[in-house]
């Protein structure tokens, strides 16, 4: 296959054809000129001019001899003096004439000068004779005779001139018609010829130009696989070739700092470690490769899987004492050590005997890259090359110097980490313990109060003697009281199986349309007692959900109760039920003091009490909106509570309606709950504490 | 062996060559600018025609070489035979075939010149031609390098004429005989020498006597000189001055004729004094002692004529073989008592001492140096104005 050229050898290939071309047409056109000047020069300068010439020279010769007939007549010296200065004009309109012929006329340029010459002769001896003599007469004679025969070439020679002027004329026409086509063609051509090959050249260097300025944009736009295509001329070709290895420069640094990415991923040490040799190896192409990490005043050798661990782990071992301060040196400067050969006098920097272990070794050279975090150096990265071939380039060591700040970043993480793991594992250890105690605790309080409402039940029965009004009324507080010890019991071992992970739900069908009046009626006492409006909203068609029936009324228990509790007298409770996009609908909606905005989101957290509650002394235990969310998830459902400070708070609870897919729902997804943060009524932020 | 020869002491014949030359020297009409060397006066003229190659020298297998000179320019017998030509061809064994010619400057084109203009052979191996002339030879390339080698007599060429009027003159040609052009008058008839062309043409007691060769050249050069200007190098104002002059002459009935046929009308008596060459009043005075010639005050008109060697021509050695013959002074001195012309051989007048001591002493034939160096020549003219001047001339002298 032909060598490919450059671009430039193609443009001066390129201008040389044009101007060959141009030059081509240049000498044509000026040859054609030339030839037909030539032609016309001929016909007009020689033939025309040689006819009249020609004519000149017979004008001449016939004054010659008119005026040796003067002399022949007269015998005046005037006529003489003709005769002789005529000869001399006669002679060199002869010469004119031959330097005129070309040699199809030359013979009868050189016939006159015979007779001219002859006549001339005969004159001149004819005027010299004894006047009237017969020599005189002779020569004279002889004079006329040799005039007469060169008048007859002289006409024979015009009348040749005639015919080739003639013919040089049609000739000159002719050639003038093939000069100009020939000029035409040719000028067309030298004007194609370059626009086809300044096409050609333009698509052939500017199709792959193209593609590389696409497989450019492709690696900008992400595209890492895209290499150009190595096509066209020679400067093209080593464009793509530079470009593709760029890209593939670019890819072996992106790998390595990819597998930086990686190494901070690892929360273990040796993990980090062993992620950071293996992107070493695989990327940077080292022959050897080992990360030392200080120790107390030393350094030890962190991973080594080469041929030649036990040279290192000697080599490490023989570290002169002041390598660590050296070290320290080298990262406080936040600089690399690289030795390009080290068998150079650059290598002598390095302890002989160090040295001698990575020649030993088949090291080139070395590139060392320490790493630590803050002031703390924690090690170094050394690499190892075998060919002189590859010297490390700038690229390498700042990949390196990433490569080992990343190195030192994943191991703090992981120190970190260990760290974090150990109190973890102490806060969990101390949570079981506090729910196991909550648990065990809430279980013992069960077994007296259960005697207390026992004995109080017998008390209240006179079993122990008549009851005055007055114990009655006492025993009325003790009833109370344990009522409330045995719910904040209930709610504690509620929390307790929540937490223990062992609340769950029962779940039938249920029609919650039917639950709403019995949880109503129990809270409507207190709510009447309280001097509060309570309404309840309930369908006359059946709310079919899977439900634990208990957890239910338990649910809607806990939200009136709160309604009522944190709803000043004269206020509203309103208990909705209804269906709304495939759920089943309960709405609690009160016009008490509400919860604070910045408190909403904690609404549902464990012993969560709002801070105006607390402040007007509203006795609670903070449980009950907890419970209320574990029973919603559990039904995998959602709350949403919006309250406004002051104004009240409603809380709406959704659950999906056996039988109905909900659009755009799903029963999981929903279950947590939340408190809304969008919406109108959520930026009126009403609420209440628990 | 010489042939063709005219017999001398006729007088048509006498005086044939020296009646006609000037007529060539003023009737270049159709000539262009003339000389190579004196191209930085000359006014542009057509290129050269170029003659092809010259074959090689055939000199040694061709035992001849073709002269063609001027009529009566060369020693001959009363047996029409030629004493040098035939001392040459039986010192070297080369045959001449010597043809006179000439009668006009112009005839070297016409009979010479003309083969070449044509590409061939010209015939002639060896051509004497006037200077002007042999200047326009070369301008056309039609003159062969002269061979030092074989011209070792070159050396005895008078040093005024070795750049006159072409420069490097004997590397084309070697002059075969020179002249002067000055006042030619009959002692019997003006019982004074005539001293000027003042004298000429504006004294009372020669009026109606004086005849003008047509030559415009050699006429103008000389009142141009008696004004003061320089032939070589006038204006057109200068022109106009002298053939003002020549106008009044004529007007005052001053000149008798304009011919170049003059020496007979000089030798009768009916003409007085006239413009004439040397060459011709010292032959003439063989015949007629009371001829003579002045040198005028304002200074004369000089000229050469030159043998070449024609392009072309196959036998060259041949050709300068002869050339330098001539340079000996000893034949030198022949053809001098001859023609009686002006002598270009270095040497030549001690052996004509011994020859003819009163010859010797013509100052006309051996001049001495400050004679020559008052000598002139006529500025060199384009083509237009070798027209317009001669027309102007000749409208001036009533031809």
């Amino acid at each position: 296959m032909r060598k490919p050229r450059s671009i430039v050898f193609y443009a001066w290939l390129g201008l040389g054809v044009d101007l060959l071309l141009v030059l081509g047409v240049v000498v044509f056109v000026l040859a054609g000129a030339a030839f037909q000047r030539s032609a016309i020069t001929v016909l007009t300068q020689r033939a025309q001019h040689m006819e009249l010439v020609n004519l000149t020279l017979r004008s001449d010769f016939l004054d010659t001899q008119r005026a040796l007939r003067g002399y022949q007549a007269t015998g005046q010296a005037r006529f003489l003096e003709t005769f002789y200065s005529d000869q001399a004009s006669f002679v060199l309109d002869l010469a004119r004439l031959r330097q005129l012929a070309w040699p199809g006329v030359l013979d009868g340029v050189t016939a006159q000068e015979r007779y001219a010459r002859a006549a001339f002769l005969a004159g001149g001896q004819a005027v010299v004779a004894p006047p009237a003599s017969r020599a005189a007469a002779g020569l004279y004679e002889r004079a006329s005779a040799s005039s007469d025969a060169f008048v007859r070439q002289n006409q024979r020679l015009q009348q040749r001139l005639t015919a080739e002027n003639t013919v040089l004329a049609a000739r000159a026409e002719r050639t003038l018609g093939i000069g100009m086509a020939g000029t035409a063609i040719i000028l067309a051509a030298g004007l194609a010829i370059p626009v086809l090959a300044f096409a050609l050249a333009l698509r052939w260097t500017s199709v792959p130009v193209h593609v590389i300025t696409a497989t450019v944009r492709r690696r900008a736009r992400g595209d890492r696989s895209a290499r150009a295509g190595v096509t066209g001329p020679a400067d093209v070709r080593e464009l793509a070739h530079a470009i593709n290895a760029l890209a593939d420069e670019s890819d072996r640094l992106r790998s390595v700092r990819a597998a930086s990415m990686r190494i901070r991923e690892h929360l273990e040490a040796p993990a980090v470690l062993t992620e950071a040799m293996a992107a070493i190896e695989e990327h940077l192409a080292v022959a050897f490769v080992w990360i030392g990490l200080v120790s107390g005043e030393g350094l030890e050798v962190a991973d080594n899987r080469y041929p030649a661990r036990d040279q290192v782990a000697g080599m490490i071992g023989n570290l002169p004492a002041d390598t660590l301060p050296w070290l320290r040196d080298l990262y406080t400067s936040h600089a690399s050590y690289c030795i390009q050969d080290l068998r150079s006098p650059a290598g002598e920097e390095i302890p002989p005997e160090i040295r001698s272990v990575l020649l030993d070794m088949g090291a080139i050279s070395l590139l060392l890259s320490p790493f630590g975090i803050g002031r703390e150096a924690l090690g170094m990265l050394t690499l190892l090359r075998t060919d002189p071939a590859t010297p490390w380039t700038g690229q390498e060591v700042e990949a390196v110097e990433s490569l080992a700040g990343d190195v030192a970043r994943g191991l703090e993480h992981a120190r970190l980490y260990e760290g974090k793991q150990h109190l973890v594992a102490e806060l969990q250890s101390l949570d079981r313990a506090k729910t196991d105690f909550l648990a065990s605790v809430t279980h013992d309080f069960r077994t007296p109060l259960t005697s207390i409402i026992g004995y109080a039940e017998m008390i209240k029965d006179g079993e122990a003697g008549p009851v005055t009004p007055k114990q009655t009324e006492m025993l009325g507080a003790v009833d109370r009281n344990v009522e409330r010890l045995q719910n904040l019991i209930e709610d504690m071992l509620t929390i307790s199986r929540i937490e223990l992970g062992a609340f769950s739900s029962d779940l039938r069908p249920v029609d919650l349309a039917a639950l709403v009046p019995t949880a109503a009626g129990a809270v409507r006492p207190s709510a009447v007692d309280s001097g509060l409006t309570f309404d309840v909203i309930a369908p006359d068609e059946t709310l079919a959900v899977d439900a634990d029936s208990e957890q239910i009324d338990r649910l809607l228990t806990n939200l009136l109760s709160n309604a009522v509790k944190y709803t000043p007298r004269g206020g509203n409770v309103t208990l909705i039920a209804d269906r709304a996009d495939g759920y089943a609908r309960l709405v609690v909606k009160d016009t008490g003091i509400g919860i604070p905005r910045e408190e909403q989101q904690s609404a549902f957290g464990r012993f969560f009490r709002a801070s105006n509650a607390v402040r007007s002394s509203i006795p609670g235990t903070g449980l009950g909106l907890s419970i209320v969310g574990s029973i919603v998830e559990n039904h995998h459902g959602d709350i949403e509570l919006t309250s406004q400070e002051g104004a009240g708070t409603t809380v709406t609870v959704r659950l999906p309606l056996r039988g109905d897919s909900p659009a755009g729902h799903g029963g999981p997804q929903r279950s947590r709950p939340r408190a809304a943060t969008g919406g109108a009524a959520a930026q009126r932020g009403e609420g209440r504490p628990r | 062996m010489t042939s063709g020869l005219p017999v001398p002491g006729v007088a048509g014949q006498l005086t044939r060559r020296r009646l006609l030359r000037g007529a060539a020297a003023g009737a270049g009409l159709g000539a262009v600018a003339l000389g190579t060397g004196l191209s930085a006066c000359s006014a542009p003229g057509p290129a050269p025609v170029p003659v092809p190659p010259a074959a090689a020298d055939q000199s040694r297998t061709r035992k001849v070489v073709r002269f063609v000179n001027w009529y009566d320019y060369i020693d001959v017998t009363p047996s029409g035979v030629s004493p040098t030509l035939m001392e040459f061809t039986r010192q070297t064994g080369i045959k001449v075939d010597y043809t006179p010619l000439f009668a006009d400057a112009n005839q070297a084109l016409g009979l010479v010149g003309i083969a070449l203009a044509a590409g061939k052979d010209p015939g002639y191996d060896l051509v004497v031609v006037a200077d002007w002339m042999l200047a326009q030879f070369i301008e056309q390339g039609w003159v062969a390098e002269l061979s030092p080698g074989l011209l070792t007599n070159a050396r005895r060429l008078r040093p005024q004429f070795r750049d006159w009027p072409v420069p490097d003159l004997p590397r084309y040609a070697l002059p075969w005989q020179g002249g002067f052009t000055g006042i030619g008058y009959n002692a019997k008839v003006t019982r004074r020498p005539v001293t000027g062309m003042t004298d000429l043409l504006t004294a009372p007691d020669l009026r109606g006597r004086v005849s003008l060769v047509s030559d415009m050249r050699d006429v103008v050069g000389l009142v141009l000189l008696d004004q003061g200007s320089n032939p070589a190098d006038f204006t057109a104002a200068e022109f106009g001055r002298a053939l003002a002059m020549l106008r009044r002459s004529v007007a005052v009935g001053q000149i008798r004729m304009v011919t170049n046929n003059y020496l007979p009308a000089l030798a009768k008596g009916t003409v007085a004094a006239g413009v004439a060459w040397s060459g011709d009043i010292l032959y003439a005075r063989q015949l007629s002692p009371a001829l003579g010639f002045t040198w005028p005050e304002g200074g004369g008109m000089v000229w050469t004529d030159n043998m070449m060697v024609p392009a072309l021509a196959p036998v060259r050695a041949n050709a300068e073989r002869l050339m330098n013959f001539y340079y000996q002074p000893a034949v030198a001195a022949q053809l001098a008592a001859f023609n009686r012309f002006l002598c270009p051989v270095l040497g030549t007048q001690a052996v004509m001492g011994r020859l003819d001591p009163a010859l010797a002493r013509e100052r006309y034939i051996f001049p001495a140096p400050a004679l020559l160096d008052s000598g002139h020549y006529f500025k060199i003219l384009s083509r237009a104005q070798i027209a317009a001047y001669t027309a102007a001339f000749q409208t001036a002298v009533g031809l």
